[in-house]
């Protein structure tokens, strides 16, 4: 009973605080009630993980008194904000909404698919969420840096100097979010703590299934979710913790919501796309990177709308602002600590041609010769040939294409020019992985490309 | 609607039928070819997932595909050149979903059989026996320790064992974890530590520095020694 009431808070107050958060950021507007929750939860999660590092900056205590005292302020300022806005606000407009039913007048055979398709998410989540509380941490890195920095953080009751931890440079998000649930439990769990990431899995599942159905049907959208749950590497990480899971969450979310953005400009929107962006820098160092094409992919899409230069600027600011704000913070620290800002980006610009067959190698037999992955590539491969020529036209398209190639040449490039980490990447272990972090764009693109619309939507 | 179904069983006929003759030359039965093609999209799963595990059967796999979507696009029936280029695309788009069916419906049995492996284990021992199971040694032994030293020491793992090489390296940051909070990995190391923890070291007693005390011994390869300013 305690644990049971202890996990609610655990979760309740990061989640309501994101809750206030997302509300505050889209002001007058917010999206569909399950894609509010969906998006709040890593939002609070997020705000969570920084407020505690702050907090330990300023060398107080990370106990649950004190944790909880940050987050009880938070949330105190969030909702007086709340309720002075409401004095000015009229009506909250609902944004990116279709109102359309799953089963609508499907026929009986088409009914009974898509009740099988529900059925297949719902059998796998309660295995992930099964596998999640009866399986020890024993995950290589779980073990080696993520839970052990939790585990040491909850013990010390601080964040040691980094040089002290496992991989100095990399960030504290996910050891972060896991001491707080064990502070709530009182004593360092093993099994509750796969909770968070499950949970992570699970919101992102849904708003998943919210963007794909805004630019196709909520049939296609299920056909989606079906796709991703089906991949064995993503079941398998969506119960143990990793930072490739959580970095899917933030990378993907920020991604979709540019890509709505490119639909209907929005301040809101591109706000809270830049926020989790600038989030994924403190879950993985990847997400650095990440940010990178995220602003590129920003600017094109702020020039394509062909405002004046106050608009241009605004969006600047909207996308840049955040994501810059929140990439910092845990560099400017590794800085003060004399700390290596990354330990892989060793690039020597001595071009390791060498190399390039096994890179190659490694991508082709990761990729189509793999368990992990179900037949997903060969089938995107397959919608690209068959559909590219009629929908390549398509904002949404663009943008996800032009992401998955940065991301992928962005790759190719390290492990081309750098020693250490590109001999990291094109381990199998690392490779396959680091897949998993912009995978659903993959399963996102074979639904756009094969749902049958009237006509492709042209680029602004 | 049933256009597609017929599509997929006359697929699903045809796998069978290749299942058939593949067995052939690969000298299993039947159920022997399916479970090396179920084995091929499930591998054993370790506690690391499934990475770096290939298979020669994915290139057999791929032909299906390529041969069931001509089958299909065979029994559509003709047109022109350029319109049979593009049933032939679309019987491959088809074709791969019901291989992805087929896929996903094996994982569906495998992951279920996997996890009530590890439910009977889960329900069957008790916590720290069902640890013992999934964790091994490293996690006996710093049990033990922990249960010796509760409270918070700053520790050093002293070893015969190379814990930089890859096969040691597992068991060294197993064992630091499940020390915690006993600190052997994130402290200064000039620092005098509390406990000087020696694992699989032969001989180990003979290496224990003047300021510690034996405190601790575990078979006859590993001890614990304190400082002796702490007892």
């Amino acid at each position: 009973m305690i644990i049971s009431l202890s996990l609610f808070i655990a979760f309740f107050l990061p989640w309501i605080i994101g809750y206030e958060l997302l509300s505050l950021i889209l002001r007058r507007q917010k999206f569909n009630p399950v894609l509010m929750v969906s998006l709040s939860y890593g939002l609070g999660f997020g705000f969570l993980a920084y407020l505690m590092f702050v907090l330990s900056f300023f060398k107080l205590a990370l106990t649950l008194c004190n944790v909880q005292a940050g987050l009880i302020s938070s949330l105190a300022i969030l909702l007086a904000i709340r309720v002075i806005d409401k004095k000015k606000e009229k009506n909250e407009a609902v944004i990116f909404e279709k109102k359309e039913s799953l089963f609508g007048n499907a026929s009986l055979l088409l009914k009974i698919i898509i009740a099988l398709g529900i059925l297949y998410v719902l059998y796998n989540v309660a295995l992930i969420l099964l596998r999640a509380l009866i399986v020890p941490v024993c995950s290589w890195d779980s073990l080696a840096t993520c839970v052990y920095n939790a585990k040491l953080i909850f013990y010390e009751k601080t964040i040691p100097p980094l040089k002290f931890l496992p991989h100095p440079s990399y960030p504290l998000g996910i050891p972060l979010m896991i001491t707080w649930l064990n502070l709530n439990l009182g004593y360092f769990d093993e099994y509750y703590l796969n909770l968070i990431s499950v949970f992570l899995f699970i919101t992102f599942l849904c708003v998943f299934y919210y963007f794909l159905g805004y630019f196709t049907n909520k049939r296609w959208a299920l056909l989606g979710v079906v796709l991703l749950i089906s991949s064995n590497l993503i079941y398998f990480h969506a119960g143990i913790f990793y930072r490739d899971l959580p970095i899917m969450y933030y990378c993907c979310c920020a991604l979709f919501l540019l890509v709505l953005w490119a639909e209907q400009a929005n301040k809101g929107v591109a706000l809270l796309s830049s926020t989790l962006i600038g989030i994924s820098s403190f879950i993985k160092m990847e997400g650095s990177g990440y940010s990178i094409i995220f602003i590129l992919l920003s600017a094109i899409l702020i020039n394509k709308t062909k405002q004046g230069w106050p608009g241009i600027r605004k969006n600047i600011f909207l996308f840049v602002f955040p994501a810059l704000i929140l990439n910092s913070v845990f560099y400017v620290v590794k800085f003060m600590q004399k700390v290596q800002a990354t330990e892989h980006y060793d690039l020597s610009f001595n071009l390791l041609i060498h190399r390039i067959p096994h890179i190659l190698e490694v991508f082709f037999f990761g990729v189509f010769f793999s368990a992990n992955w179900n037949i997903f590539w060969f089938l995107f491969l397959v919608s690209i040939l068959v559909r590219f020529r009629n929908k390549g036209k398509n904002v949404s398209i663009r943008v996800l294409i032009l992401n998955t190639s940065l991301w992928i040449f962005i790759l190719f490039v390290w492990a081309l020019f750098s020693e250490k980490g590109g001999s990291a990447l094109i381990s199998p272990y690392t490779f396959s992985r680091v897949l998993i972090h912009y995978f659903p764009l993959i399963i996102a693109l074979i639904i756009l490309l094969l749902y049958p619309s009237a006509e492709a939507k042209e680029v602004k | 609607m049933k256009s597609i179904l017929f599509l997929f069983l006359l697929v699903t006929c045809f796998l069978a039928m290749a299942v058939t003759l593949i067995s052939i030359p690969l000298e299993l039965s039947i159920k022997g070819t399916l479970i090396s093609f179920a084995n091929a999209w499930y591998p054993k799963e370790n506690e690391n997932g499934f990475y770096g595990q290939r298979s020669e059967l994915y290139p057999v796999f791929y032909l299906l595909i390529f041969m069931s979507a001509w089958l299909i696009s065979v029994v559509l029936g003709k047109g022109t050149k350029k319109g049979r280029v593009r049933q032939y695309f679309t019987s491959l788009t088809i074709t791969c979903f019901v291989f992805f069916a087929v896929i996903s419906l094996i994982q569906v049995v495998k992951r279920t059989d996997r996890l009530n492996r590890i439910l009977r284990q889960y329900l069957i021992l008790s916590d720290d026996d069902y640890k013992l199971k999934a964790l091994g040694l490293p996690y006996a032994f710093a049990n033990k320790i922990r249960k010796e030293f509760p409270g918070t020491y700053t520790a050093n793992l002293i070893s015969d064992l190379d814990f930089s090489s890859d096969i040691f390296m597992g068991m060294h940051r197993n064992i630091c974890y499940q020390l915690l909070p006993i600190n052997v990995r994130s402290h200064d190391k000039q620092d005098r530590p509390d406990l000087l923890i020696y694992f699989l070291k032969k001989n180990a007693k003979d290496f224990v520095p003047d300021n510690y005390v034996i405190r601790g011994r575990y078979g006859n390869s590993s001890l614990v020694a304190v400082r002796k300013d702490l007892l």
